[in-house]
């Protein structure tokens, strides 16, 4: 089993900070990597992956240094986050040559990239050239050219973005039965829920540094301390509040036009509150979204706290 | 070289894919257009000379420049070395699969033109011969001089090499002190129109051009893509 270790690694753009200091061990399983946009996941994926130079620290995989030994990327599959490929290319060629590069013989990898393919439900597609393929189909077959040489370790940076709910389903079955194969995955998110559908165990990243690591569920409590806003569009504002502030974690409510905002500290149950407040007093609900419902207003807070 | 010959194919595919193949295949007409338009009262080798003059300025050193100065940027720009270079693939790679695709068909394209000029000209077959090695030496170095600079500047790769072979390639054989710089001129002494030494020219190119990718080597070793964003 291939563990991922990361011993005080920083790296520095510059004079600007991408990682900070960061110790870890990833061992076999799912490991999710969470944090706002900017927190330095993807500069950790890099460095890991071998693309990126440790500014200071040692970044490895097993024993080996990914920057500058080889062996340590013969054990990696990387899906990187942004939508960069090579658009001339069918899924199936691109899928090959990435096996093939890994070390894989040329027929072993075009088999293994038709299954990998297949496996990723790009069957019909696989043939057809990826400039002409949708987000999610990307995100599929970006995925696919990670998977198909079987890596030990897996970096899958932000891997639903882009993916519809049914894609979004499937491949995150298809990760958790990595895991559960003992397949060492990291997969970074800045969506809570995406990183919690997938596995409990994460770290936490904010602006370069490692703020938490371990259970998803003490996360959830730290979030639940944060006060949290739901706005909620709909034709009778005052009769929804009317029905929710007797709720004892909701703390307050302001109305807008057409529109209230409900504070809680336990945004879980005032989203199960809304719909049967709603239907008690048949309300129509338009829309409901939270200003406070991205990870950056959170880990605001628990740098504040800290 | 399982995966020089990968990286090959990879970029033999992209090459047929994408625009820059119709742009050469306009560049290997031209001296052929030349040939046919060049004034008859010439004699056949003052006609061939000007073709072969303007192969090498054009076709001999543009072909490489359009198809290898973006290797190394194009990578880049499209963050496409992410698959690459997190794979078991050293680096220098890329480049030789590369040039593995380009250097003969670049080759083989100024041979052929060449050729098809001589055939409408006419004249000793020695001409074209010279011509050809001349060509070829001159592919060899603008090859390699296209990955050195590529990689050296690889957000503006075009930009550089093409202003070096406007300028620069026209500017420096009339410089004593530094004309030794000149890959056209070393091609233009292998092709048999200028200097009396081939040998010493193509001893020049293969130095250069040693020079060119020992560049391009060492910065795409070095080199680390990524930003404070992620």
């Amino acid at each position: 089993m291939t563990a991922v270790v990361l011993e005080d690694v920083s790296k520095w753009y510059g004079q600007v900070l991408g990682v900070a200091n960061v110790s870890l061990t990833v061992g076999p399983g799912i490991t999710g990597l969470l944090g706002p946009n900017g927190a330095g996941k993807t500069t950790l994926m890099k460095l890991i992956a071998g693309l990126l130079r440790p500014s200071r620290g040692r970044a490895a995989i097993g024993d080996a240094a990914p920057w500058s030994d080889l062996a340590a990327r013969r054990r990696l599959g990387y899906c990187p986050e942004h939508e960069g490929i090579y658009e001339e290319l069918t899924g199936l060629e691109l899928v090959t040559a990435m096996a093939e590069l890994s070390g894989m013989s040329r027929r072993r990898a075009r088999e293994r990239a038709e299954a990998a393919l297949v496996d990723l439900g790009l069957a019909d597609a696989m043939n057809r050239r990826l400039g002409g393929y949708s987000k999610g189909m990307r995100q599929r077959a970006k995925l696919a050219q990670a998977l198909a040489h079987e890596p030990e370790v897996l970096l899958l940076d932000e891997p639903l973005t882009g993916c519809d709910p049914i894609a979004r389903e499937s491949l995150v079955a298809r990760i958790r039965d990595l895991g559960a194969a003992g397949k060492t995955v990291l997969v970074s998110s800045h969506v809570l829920h995406e990183v919690e559908a997938l596995t409990h165990d994460i770290v936490v990243m904010f602006r370069g540094r490692v703020l938490a690591e371990g259970d998803v569920y003490r996360l959830r409590e730290l979030i639940d301390e944060h006060p949290h806003r739901v706005r909620v569009e709909c034709d009778r504002p005052r009769a929804l509040a009317e029905a929710l502030i007797g709720e004892d974690h909701v703390t307050r409510a302001a109305f807008e036009d057409g529109a209230v905002e409900l504070m809680t500290r336990v945004p879980d149950k005032l989203y199960d509150a809304i719909p049967a407040a709603a239907a008690a007093r048949g309300v129509k609900i338009r829309a409901l979204t939270s200003p406070d419902n991205n990870l950056q207003a959170v880990f605001e807070y628990l740098t504040e706290k800290k | 070289m399982t995966l020089t010959l990968a990286l090959a194919r990879l970029a033999w595919k992209r090459l047929w894919r994408g625009k820059m193949v119709w742009i050469s295949g306009l560049l290997v007409l031209v001296p052929l257009s030349i040939a046919a338009i060049a004034p008859r009262d010439r004699s056949p080798e003052r006609r061939f000379e000007l073709i072969v003059e303007l192969t090498l300025r054009s076709l001999v050193l543009l072909v490489p420049v359009l198809h290898l100065a973006p290797v190394v940027g194009e990578e880049s720009e499209r963050k496409t070395y992410t698959y690459l270079w997190s794979r078991p693939v050293p680096r220098p790679t890329l480049l030789w699969g590369n040039l593995l695709v380009i250097l003969p068909l670049a080759a083989v394209a100024a041979a052929a033109t060449l050729a098809a000029a001589f055939a409408l000209i006419g004249g000793e077959v020695e001409w074209l011969a010279r011509a050809q090695a001349g060509a070829a030496a001159g592919v060899a170095g603008a090859s390699a001089f296209a990955l050195g600079v590529g990689a050296l500047f690889p957000r503006h790769p075009l930009v550089v090499t093409l202003a070096w072979v406007f300028l620069g390639e026209q500017i420096l054989p009339e410089i004593p002190s530094v004309q030794n710089l000149s890959i056209v001129r070393h091609a233009t002494t292998i092709a048999g129109h200028g200097g009396d030494d081939p040998a010493g020219a193509a001893l020049a190119v293969a130095i250069l051009s040693a020079i060119w990718l020992a560049v391009a080597v060492w910065r795409i070793k070095r080199m680390e893509f990524g930003s404070a964003e992620g």
